[in-house]
C-alpha cells in the first residue's frame, strides 16, 4: 500500500521538530521516530508490528535537519517495501545510516556555511540601505529557498528512494555554495561601505583617499587569503596595524 | 604517509570533512569498510559530499594497502567504522611504522555500552583490544574534532570504568 499525500504532510511537518528531543545518546533518534510515526501507523494495522518498526526507528540517527527530509522521505518509500514484505525490516536502517553522513556533510556546507551566511548578509546591508522590511524579506527569501529544497528532498526520497542520491548530485549543492560564500563576502563589502557612509566617516572632498585606502586594503588582503593566509590571524593582524597607526598619527578615523 | 586512522561509525561526514582534513592538510581519504564498498548507495552518497578537488576511495578491507599508503606521498585520512574494523586493519598491513595514530571520533551508543566521552560509547571487548593495540605501539586516543581536548587510553579506562 502507499501512504497517502495527506499522512507524507504530516510526516513533513513533524520533521520540522526533529531536534526538539535531541540527546547524546541517540542525538536526533527520537525526533526521527516521532516524525515517522503518523506514516507507520498507516503501514501497520496490527499493533505488534506497528511497535516493531516504531521501535528499529529510535536508534541512533543525526544529520542536518533540512537534509533529513530526503532520509525521511526514503524511510517511508522503503517501509512501504517492508510492509509489503518485499524487503526485510533492516532495509529502511542501512538506508538511513548509509545516507546520514554524507547527506550532514552536504547539508552543514551549503546551509550553514553558505545559504544562511548569504541573505544574513544581505538583511544586513538591506537594513542599512532600506530599513527593517529588508530584514523581513531576507528572512522570506531564506525561507523559500530552505522548504523549497525540503519540500522537493522529501518529496524525491519518497518516490525515488535510492535514486535520490542521483537528484542531490544534480543540485550540485558543493559548487553553489562556493558561489553563496564569494557573493556573502561581497554583500558583506557592500555593508562596510554602507556603514562608513552613513556614519559620516568620509569627510567631503576626500572620497577619492578613502576609496584608494579602502581599495588597496582590499586588495592586499585578497591577495594574502588567497596565497593561504589563514583568516583569523590575518584579520588580527590588520587591525592591529590599524590601531597603531591611528595611534601614531593621531588619526580620527575620519579621511 | 598515514596521519591519523579514525573510528567513525558515520564514516564520511562533517566533522570528517570540515574539521579533520584541513587540520591533518590532508589530500586524499580512504574508507576502508566492507558494507560501504559493497553498496551501491553508500559509494554514490560518499563520492557525493566530498570535494572534488579531493580524492576519496571507498574500499574493501582486504584492498587497502596500508604499506602503499605510508609510503606515498600523498596525505591519506583512513576510516573505518568501528573498533572491529581497526583491529582488521591490523591483521592486514596496519602497523604503528605506517600510521602510528588511532583516533576514536563517534562510536555510538548501544546496549551494553559504556560513554567514555560524550561521542564514544565503548564495551569492555573494545577496550581490551584498544589496550593490546597500545600496547603494540598504537597511540590512541578520543577526539571527536581537533579543537577538543583528545582523551588517552588510560583516561578512557578510568571513565569506563566510573561509567555506569
Amino acid at each position: 500500500m502507499t501512504i497517502r499525500f495527506r499522512t507524507r504532510a504530516h510526516v513533513f511537518w513533524r520533521c520540522l521538530f526533529l531536534q526538539a528531543a535531541w540527546n547524546r545518546r541517540g542525538m536526533q533518534n527520537l525526533g526521527f521516530a516521532y516524525a515517522i510515526e503518523p506514516a507507520l501507523d498507516a503501514l501497520y494495522a496490527d499493533p505488534a508490528r506497528r511497535e516493531e518498526a516504531l521501535a528499529r526507528h529510535l536508534g541512533f540517527f543525526n544529520c542536518h535537519p533540512y537534509m533529513t527530509a530526503a532520509i525521511l522521505g526514503g524511510a517511508i518509500h522503503h517501509e512501504e517495501l517492508v510492509a509489503a514484505g518485499e524487503e526485510p525490516g533492516a532495509a529502511p536502517l542501512s538506508y538511513k545510516a548509509t545516507l546520514q553522513g554524507p547527506l550532514a556533510a552536504v547539508g552543514d556546507g551549503f546551509f550553514w556555511t553558505a545559504l544562511r551566511p548569504f541573505f544574513g548578509a544581505m538583511a544586513a546591508l538591506g537594513a542599512l540601505v532600506a530599513g527593517w522590511p529588508a530584514v523581513v524579506a531576507a528572512v522570506l527569501s531564506y525561507n523559500l529557498v530552505h522548504f523549497g529544497l525540503r519540500a522537493l528532498l522529501f518529496r524525491a526520497g519518497y518516490r525515488q528512494g535510492d535514486a535520490v542520491v542521483g537528484l542531490i548530485a544534480r543540485l550540485a549543492l558543493p559548487r553553489l555554495a562556493d558561489r553563496l560564500r564569494a557573493a556573502g563576502v561581497a554583500l558583506c563589502g557592500a555593508a562596510a561601505a554602507a556603514v562608513a557612509l552613513r556614519a559620516g566617516g568620509v569627510a567631503d572632498g576626500s572620497e577619492a583617499a578613502a576609496v584608494l585606502v579602502v581599495a588597496t586594503a582590499a586588495g592586499a588582503g585578497y591577495v594574502a587569503l588567497s596565497r593561504g593566509a589563514p583568516l583569523f590571524p590575518a584579520t588580527y593582524l590588520v587591525a592591529l596595524l590599524g590601531t597603531i597607526v591611528a595611534a601614531v598619527t593621531g588619526w580620527d578615523g575620519r579621511f | 604517509m598515514i596521519p591519523l586512522v579514525r573510528v567513525d561509525n558515520r564514516l564520511l561526514h562533517g566533522q570528517v570533512l570540515e574539521a579533520w582534513m584541513p587540520v591533518l592538510k590532508a589530500t586524499e581519504v580512504v574508507v576502508a569498510d566492507d558494507d560501504a564498498a559493497g553498496s551501491p548507495l553508500a559509494r554514490a552518497a560518499m563520492t557525493l559530499c566530498v570535494p572534488c578537488e579531493t580524492p576519496a576511495r571507498i574500499l574493501r578491507m582486504a584492498a587497502v594497502d596500508f604499506a602503499a599508503l605510508a609510503a606515498s606521498p600523498a596525505v591519506v585520512l583512513v576510516l573505518v567504522r568501528d573498533v572491529a574494523g581497526l583491529v582488521e586493519a591490523t591483521t592486514r598491513g596496519l602497523t604503528p611504522a605506517r600510521a602510528p595514530r588511532v583516533n576514536l571520533g563517534n562510536i555510538h551508543f548501544a546496549m551494553g555500552r559504556r560513554p567514555v566521552t560524550p561521542s564514544v560509547f565503548l564495551t569492555a571487548e573494545e577496550l581490551e583490544a584498544l589496550e593490546a593495540l597500545a600496547a603494540a605501539g598504537f597511540t590512541v586516543e578520543a577526539q571527536a574534532i581537533p579543537t577538543d581536548p583528545p582523551y588517552g587510553l588510560d583516561e578512557l579506562k578510568r571513565r569506563y570504568a566510573a561509567a555506569r
